[in-house]
């Protein structure tokens, strides 16, 4: 006995390899190094209504719409005279067109196979149109729950007005006319309402945060913070907080956003600081390849690893209102943020005490402002 | 006396703002529109109370059958009373509705605020300027 195959084998095992390939549910489509087609499975016959017969020799930029028709054979031929791979090896996003002369979105890999020194390309198609269809209602979907909050917040805001004014006028005028009880229902009313104003104005501003896109300035992160710090200065005095900075560097971005997501974080650990100890906040920046990476650090309570996944989700609140208030949509804003600009936002634990806020911006200048104190 | 309209659709915001400028004693009577159709009716005299030549329009955006945005553009497309100076008094803050009231020649844009006691600040400083700095064409 010995392990050679003879033609038998050899036959069962190309049928084994056809009948996987013809129940493959991706399209296979192989061409050589001129683009014609030598295989294309019964998926793509089914995705692009052609018999393998009708395409075989024929070049496959048959199946591609414009502009992909007509730049399929300069490709191939700059790819083959060692020009750049734009989808060979990777994988990319193309239209597709169908025998029926209808286009779809489809998924393409392609890889370069070698055979007895002849050079094939073996691409793998799948038609996500109905993934593109799905991806396409829910971003529709987002845009009208976001209209919808926005529009809900903005009409709240009116009568909501008209709660907190006449309440208020009620403890001025009328305080000395109400017994104790009054008076402490009308307290809950104000603050009632005061707390519903901080969630309305919140939700307002999220659901702004896509559609009121800032323009892009060159800004010193240092010049921000330090602007922050004058305007946090009552806080920091009555609390005898400090916030400090090594040397920031210099952003090309949304500043006024910037400045509201700093504005977030440090207002977040100066709230969320035991009563007994002065809060610290240190802002750090190291560049990372094409991203700065951003470092608020505090002393305060901290947070437990186990909300460090959700503690950016809308409405999540770790403490009670009588403990810490908050709307529990600040770092949902923060969030929203740092993901306009592609960046990331996530927590890790301070050395000793309290949490560290990491965030990143693109790096477009390797600028430092010196501003750091 | 010195009149000024006020064009509000709601009545809750009319008290406040009559409370308001009572309490900041400012020496003219507020006549109110409830709304943007009657505030051009009773300016172009054609519904009571006439109000021909107030000193000051004070200008809500949204209400209801005209929008204070469009009864803006009327009085200043108006001769006889695009001098009148008009003030935005409104809960919107949308960047659009503050660039397009000056667009269409508004003297200022207040957005009502939250607080009595901010609201009553806003109103002191309406006074200085336009009571106590600035002269008015209407004023004799």
């Amino acid at each position: 006995m010995t392990d050679t195959p003879n033609s038998a084998d050899q036959a069962s095992a190309a049928s084994v390899l056809q009948a996987i390939l013809d129940t493959t549910v991706d399209g296979l489509i192989t061409i050589d190094a001129r683009g014609r087609i030598i295989a294309f499975n019964k998926a793509c016959e089914r995705i692009f209504g052609y018999a393998a017969d009708e395409v075989r020799g024929r070049n496959v930029s048959c199946m591609m719409p414009e502009p992909y028709h007509d730049e399929h054979d300069g490709y191939l031929e700059r790819y083959h005279n060692g020009g750049e791979a734009r989808i060979i090896g990777k994988g990319r996003e193309v239209r597709g067109l169908r025998k029926d002369g209808s286009t779809f979105p489809l998924d393409l890999a392609v890889a370069k196979v070698e055979v007895d020194g002849h050079v094939l390309y073996s691409g793998i198609v799948r038609d996500i149109t109905e993934r593109k269809q799905a991806e396409a209602k829910i971003l529709l979907q987002n845009e009208e729950l976001g209209r919808f909050a926005f529009m809900a917040s903005h009409d709240l805001k009116e009568p909501l007005r008209s709660i907190e004014a006449f309440a208020e006028i009620l403890s001025l005028d009328y305080a000395d006319k109400l017994d104790a009880e009054g008076q402490n229902y009308l307290e809950i009313l104000m603050s009632s309402a005061s707390r519903l104003r901080a969630v309305v104005n919140d939700v307002l501003e999220y659901s702004r945060l896509d559609t009121d896109l800032g323009s892009a300035e060159e800004f010193d992160a240092g010049k921000v913070l330090k602007q922050l710090r004058d305007e946090l200065r009552d806080q920091l005095e009555q609390t005898g907080g400090q916030v400090t900075m090594e040397e920031l560097p210099v952003l090309r971005g949304d500043r006024v956003r910037f400045y509201r997501l700093l504005q977030n974080l440090i207002s977040n650990a100066l709230k969320y600081c035991p009563p007994e100890r002065q809060p610290e906040v240190h802002v750090s920046a190291a560049l990372h390849n094409d991203f700065w990476q951003f470092r608020v650090q505090d002393n305060g309570i901290g947070i437990d690893p186990e909300y460090y996944s959700v503690i950016f989700e809308m409405f999540k609140r770790l403490h009670t209102r009588d403990t810490y208030s908050g709307t529990g949509i600040g770092l949902a804003i923060c969030r929203r943020i740092v993901e306009n600009w592609e960046g990331e936002i996530w927590i890790e634990a301070a050395p000793e005490n309290g949490s560290v806020f990491c965030f990143t911006f693109p790096a477009t200048t390797g600028m430092i402002s010196g501003e750091g104190t | 006396m010195k009149k000024i309209l006020l064009v509000e659709d709601n009545p809750a915001d009319v008290l406040l703002t009559r409370r308001v400028f009572a309490q900041a004693d400012i020496d003219a009577e507020i006549v109110v529109a409830e709304d943007g159709v009657t505030a051009l009716e009773m300016l172009a005299g054609t519904t009571e109370p006439k109000v021909s030549d107030p000193v000051l329009i004070l200008m809500d955006i949204n209400m209801p059958r005209k929008n204070g945005k469009d009864v803006l553009k009327e009085i200043k497309a108006t001769t006889r009373l695009r001098h009148i100076p008009v003030v935005m008094l409104t809960t919107s803050d949308a960047r659009e509705d503050i660039r397009e009231s000056y667009e269409n020649y508004a003297s200022g844009y207040i957005v009502k605020p939250a607080r009595l006691g901010d609201f009553m600040k806003a109103v002191e400083t309406l006074k200085k300027f336009w009571f106590e700095t600035v002269t008015l064409s209407s004023d004799d």
